[in-house]
């Protein structure tokens, strides 16, 4: 028990060119279970020190060399990691001495001869402000361990969200290239890294284009794994989970048909062999289907809304499912501007939702405008949102303009509209345009 | 974000004036669970949203959920006050059809009074 209080004991070095006073002293502190070393003045002390981190202090003033006073100035100057807690002892016993030997940094300050009672408690006194220092140092170190950690930690994620958002980008299409005789322009805008819109395009086959935008509820994470695999299932790619196309069977005499009749009248026309027109689904049947799959509850509120539809590009006639998506904008050659739909459920919040078709004709040089809620809802510096009769005057105003151009200044007048924030463009929620249009050869 | 809730309980019909003006995914949550607490032993509830100007998707998912509860709960709701261009909204996604909007409070509790056959609050 005594070997571990030596072990533990805390060390005070006694600095006195008076070797009696010395021993005294250090008799009293060996006496009280303290660690003593000694030094003759305050430069022996201060070389001492270089190599021996001590924490406690008792300091004559008046020596030789380096004094009392000098040594506790160069200590306080010098920086150390570590706190020193510092006693002066003196005959000195003028409140200026005081003063001085305060403002040179000293903790404590005793008048010699030292009573050995009063220097015990100040000493006691001493250590209790060293425990709360090293208390305080530890918490520090702590601290900063926590934070080298959070910010590595943040580091890590940002890499992921990059790298997700890289991910989800890909996902998007790459070039307005279908083989079918329409023109394609887009632009997206998310709000953060990662965004919960989603679109795309792709020919279903040699005459019928597919396209979609979806905006998922919510940001973030979540949103962009539900949209990135919607994104997957609504791939026109041969899948078994594809939604687009139907499992590869024999002709189907019992495909949903739309209630305008869009498919019988495709089946009437088609030329190709007759497995294509039966290898995709009609929006309805897409919709109704993600519905069914996909409904949100308490422990996760998500849902979407979307607009699917297919265009016969030779025909010009198309058909799409709004649900719960701004209606399209039809942007006649002429200029004037059809909305269109009805509304309809969201996908993922109404279970037993009935969705309808809604059929369209568009002409050549027509433009079809697909877009996500953030773009309307897009809000100024002065809080006015961009609306819809901005976006149909910025649509027709971009009419004489190629699809390319046109899709260019209606961005470009929504990154006017939106808000700076610290010099960049900040939107509040993803903004997503997709436009199409029947080429005039078609 | 800074909301208000006002409260007005009663075993029939219930009034409830969120005072805020984005009713937002931060907010909507706690608010809707809020109201929902406080309505379990009324008849029918009446939801003010008057002030507010602007809803997001979820804000929006979690209206359609509380009216779900209200009604597996027996509880009439109306929603009341709804600013036009949140009505286009409500009608966008035909939320209409499955929920009712009220011009006012005053004519949702109208409303209500005449579907429930009750006396009228106050009255």
């Amino acid at each position: 028990m005594r070997q571990a209080q030596a072990v533990d004991a805390m060390q005070i070095l006694i600095v006195d060119d008076d070797v009696a006073i010395r021993r005294i002293l250090a008799a009293m502190l060996q006496k009280w279970d303290f660690d003593v070393i000694q030094a003759n003045d305050g430069e022996e002390a201060w070389q001492l020190l270089q190599h021996q981190p001590v924490s406690f202090i008792l300091s004559d003033w008046m020596m030789p060399q380096l004094n009392g006073i000098e040594l506790c100035r160069r200590l306080r100057a010098a920086g150390l990691p570590y706190y020193i807690y510092f006693i002066l002892l003196t005959g000195k016993d003028q409140s200026d001495d005081l003063i001085m030997a305060l403002e040179a940094g000293a903790d404590d300050f005793l008048t010699k001869p030292v009573n050995a009672k009063e220097l015990r408690v100040r000493i006691k006194a001493g250590e209790r402000v060293l425990r709360l220092e090293k208390a305080l140092l530890a918490q520090n170190q702590a601290l900063q361990q926590a934070n080298q950690e959070l910010a590595a930690s943040q580091e890590r994620v940002q890499r992921d969200l990059q790298a997700a958002a890289s991910i989800q980008q890909d996902l998007l299409p790459s070039s307005p290239q279908t083989g079918l005789p329409v023109g394609l322009a887009w632009a997206f805008l998310p709000a953060e890294e990662l965004a919960g819109d989603i679109f795309n395009f792709y020919p279903l086959d040699e005459r019928h284009l597919g396209f979609y935008l979806i905006d998922v509820s919510g940001h973030g994470v979540p949103a962009a794994m539900l949209s990135v695999h919607l994104a997957k299932i609504l791939s026109p790619e041969p899948r078994p989970d594809s939604l687009i196309r139907l499992p590869e069977s024999p002709l189907n005499t019992n495909q949903h048909t739309d209630s305008t009749g869009f498919f019988n009248l495709r089946r009437q026309k088609r030329t190709g062999p007759a497995i294509r027109m039966e290898s995709f689904r009609s929006p309805v049947e897409v919709v109704t289907r993600l519905n069914g799959n996909f409904q949100a509850d308490d422990r996760n509120m998500m849902y979407f809304t979307m607009i699917y539809g297919i265009i016969d590009t030779q025909s010009g006639q198309g058909s799409l499912c709004q649900a719960g998506h701004p209606y399209p904008l039809l942007c006649r050659s002429d200029g004037s501007i059809e909305s269109l739909g009805e509304g309809g459920f969201p996908v993922g919040l109404v279970a037993e939702a009935d969705y309808e078709a809604v059929d369209f004709q568009l002409r050549p040089g027509d433009r079809l405008l697909l877009y996500s809620d953030g773009v309307t809802e897009c809000v100024s510096q002065e809080n006015l949102q961009f609306g819809t009769d901005r976006l149909r005057q910025s649509l027709c105003d971009a009419r004489r303009s190629s699809l390319q151009d046109a899709m260019e200044q209606i961005k470009n007048a929504l990154v006017a509209w939106s808000p700076r924030s610290s010099g960049k463009i900040s939107f509040s929620d993803d903004v997503s345009l997709l436009a199409i249009e029947l080429s005039a050869e078609s | 974000m800074d909301y208000v809730v006002y409260l007005e309980p009663s075993d029939k019909i219930m009034m409830a004036r969120v005072e805020l003006k984005r009713l937002t995914a931060d907010v909507a949550h706690q608010i809707f669970a809020e109201i929902l607490q406080a309505a379990s032993s009324t008849q029918a509830l009446a939801i003010d949203l008057a002030t507010v100007d602007f809803m997001d998707s979820t804000a929006i998912g979690e209206l359609v959920f509380l009216g779900k509860k209200l009604r597996n709960g027996g509880i009439t709701c109306t929603i009341a006050g709804l600013k036009p261009h949140l009505m286009g909204l409500v009608r966008m996604m035909r939320l209409e059809t499955i929920m009712h909007f009220s011009e006012d409070t005053d004519a949702g509790i109208k409303g209500l009074v005449n579907k429930l056959k009750i006396e009228m609050p106050n009255s």
